[in-house]
């Protein structure tokens, strides 16, 4: 067999379609097996463009000019399938003639895996903005449970470090009549009536730079001065709890339910923790929630009432009358007062 | 978190294997493959990689009432169900999915079939 047979043999049975052209008006001269087998109702002396509609003559011999080379695609179906051909002719001699040498090549697999990469990803994509919302959510019902601060160190470690803090302002409050209030109302009633008013609390608390802690019920408690050491502290939960009152006062008027509020507000050593492993809380715990704690209760209806040793610490601004005293746990007694803002009439 | 069976079998590199054959076995098949007669393949492809996700927990998930709607309009007798439940299963055994796990990918296909079946 000579070379020019094998190499024949060799392009007819190649896996590869291959066709040779006339240059001049691009018809079909030569066909292998794998080109007849794709494009069955291919002939010799076919021009190109009419076995490919999609194909501009102008274009290709546009292309084989400027760049050497034609590269091209077509799509048809057989049967249910897509066959995808991917095109590239290049200009060649044979004995003076001028030939173009047509090479297909069968890319539909590589088309179907695009098209199920695309598709992969874009479910990827849809679960990962999905997954970013969850998290985002759960980012922010933690931060309602914990200071940011704590909340950072607990992504990083999984764990938070209890710790004392000194020197935190606290304010203990509930409502006078509460059992009551909850017996004679509807659940749904209470429950958005405290609802709203702590809404309320929050967003005054957040005003002075106190951070709501908890409620457990009708109790409520926030603090100033954690997990950042504040030197308004006091100051801080003075003046939140006095527009807590107002608040009440105003709110009292206007609407069905009157809640009268006790307010309790003391200073001094606090810990911070997260406690609990599954059903974890961050709460604090300490010296100045145990006597923010019990001056409520020392409170009378829409009172505030402060150790009297805070007195040298609060503004002039403040107007403090005795109320009684108060027994620690361990029976000392101290001295207690009641704390309201000055009016405009009472300065100067 | 119990490891999901996209996951046991190698993630999508590997479940891509069994939507590429499963295109090829649905479309050869003379029973099932008419119905993909008109569809664009990007969009049959598109299916079947959702499909095979959603039924190994894979990256994709369709309600009860999107799979009625999506089949809505094709008349897919009981026989037809039936031929590509076995050409699934095949499919998956001949990927090295195991008798239990293929017949537990099948099992969640074939629960849905009053969603498709309607003629």
């Amino acid at each position: 067999m000579s070379i020019e047979a094998i190499n024949e043999q060799l392009l007819r049975a190649i896996g590869v379609g291959v066709s040779l052209l006339d240059l001049a008006d691009l018809r079909l001269r030569f066909i292998n097996d794998t080109f007849q087998e794709w494009f069955g109702e291919a002939e010799l002396g076919q021009p190109l463009t009419e076995l490919f509609p999609g194909i501009d003559a102008a274009e290709v011999h546009k292309a084989l000019e400027a760049e050497g080379r034609y590269v091209g695609e077509t799509s048809f179906r057989v049967r249910r399938r897509t066959l995808t051909i991917a095109l590239t002719i290049n200009p060649a001699l044979e004995r003076n003639e001028r030939v173009a040498v047509l090479v297909c090549q069968n890319i539909s697999r590589i088309k179907e895996l695009e098209s199920m990469i695309d598709s992969y990803s874009m479910m990827v994509e849809r679960n990962t903005r999905e997954i970013k919302r969850e998290k985002e959510q759960v980012e922010r019902l933690l931060l309602n449970m914990m200071p940011r601060s704590v909340y950072d160190e607990y992504k990083t470690f999984g764990v938070v470090t209890p710790r004392l803090y000194d020197d935190v302002a606290v304010i203990c409050l509930d409502f006078v009549g509460f059992s009551q209030t909850v017996k004679n109302q509807d659940a749904s009633v209470v429950v958005s009536e405290l609802n709203d008013i702590y809404t309320a609390f929050d967003r005054i608390g957040d005003q002075f730079g106190c951070e709501r802690i908890k409620t457990v019920g009708d109790t409520y408690i926030t603090v100033a001065g954690m997990p950042d050491p504040s030197e308004r502290a006091l100051q801080s939960v003075v003046d939140a709890a006095i527009r807590f009152e107002r608040y009440l006062a105003q709110r009292n008027r206007s609407h069905p339910i009157g809640w009268q509020c006790r307010i309790g507000i003391a200073m001094g050593p606090v810990i911070g923790s997260v406690v609990g492993v599954q059903k974890y809380i961050y709460d604090v715990f300490g010296p100045a929630v145990i006597e923010a704690n019990a001056l409520r209760q020392a409170a009378e209806p829409m009172q505030i009432v402060a150790p009297a040793a805070l007195t040298e610490m609060l503004g002039e601004a403040i107007a403090l009358s005795p109320a009684g005293t108060i027994r620690s746990d361990g029976g000392e007694e101290s001295d207690i007062v009641a704390i309201r803002q000055v009016d405009a009439s009472e300065q100067g | 978190m119990q490891q999901t069976l996209f996951d046991k079998y190698g993630g999508f590199s590997a479940i891509s294997k069994i939507v590429m054959d499963l295109y090829d076995r649905l479309l050869d098949d003379d029973d099932v493959g008419p119905f993909f007669d008109d569809v664009d393949m990007a969009r049959i492809v598109d299916h079947q990689t959702k499909f095979v996700s959603s039924l190994m927990d894979g990256p994709a998930s369709y309600t009860d009432n999107q799979i009625e709607k999506l089949h809505a309009h094709l008349a897919i007798a009981a026989r037809h169900f039936e031929q590509l439940a076995l050409i699934l299963r095949e499919t998956l055994l001949a990927h090295g999915i195991s008798e239990e796990d293929a017949t537990t990918i099948v099992g969640r296909f074939t629960e849905r079939r009053n969603l498709v079946v309607n003629s």
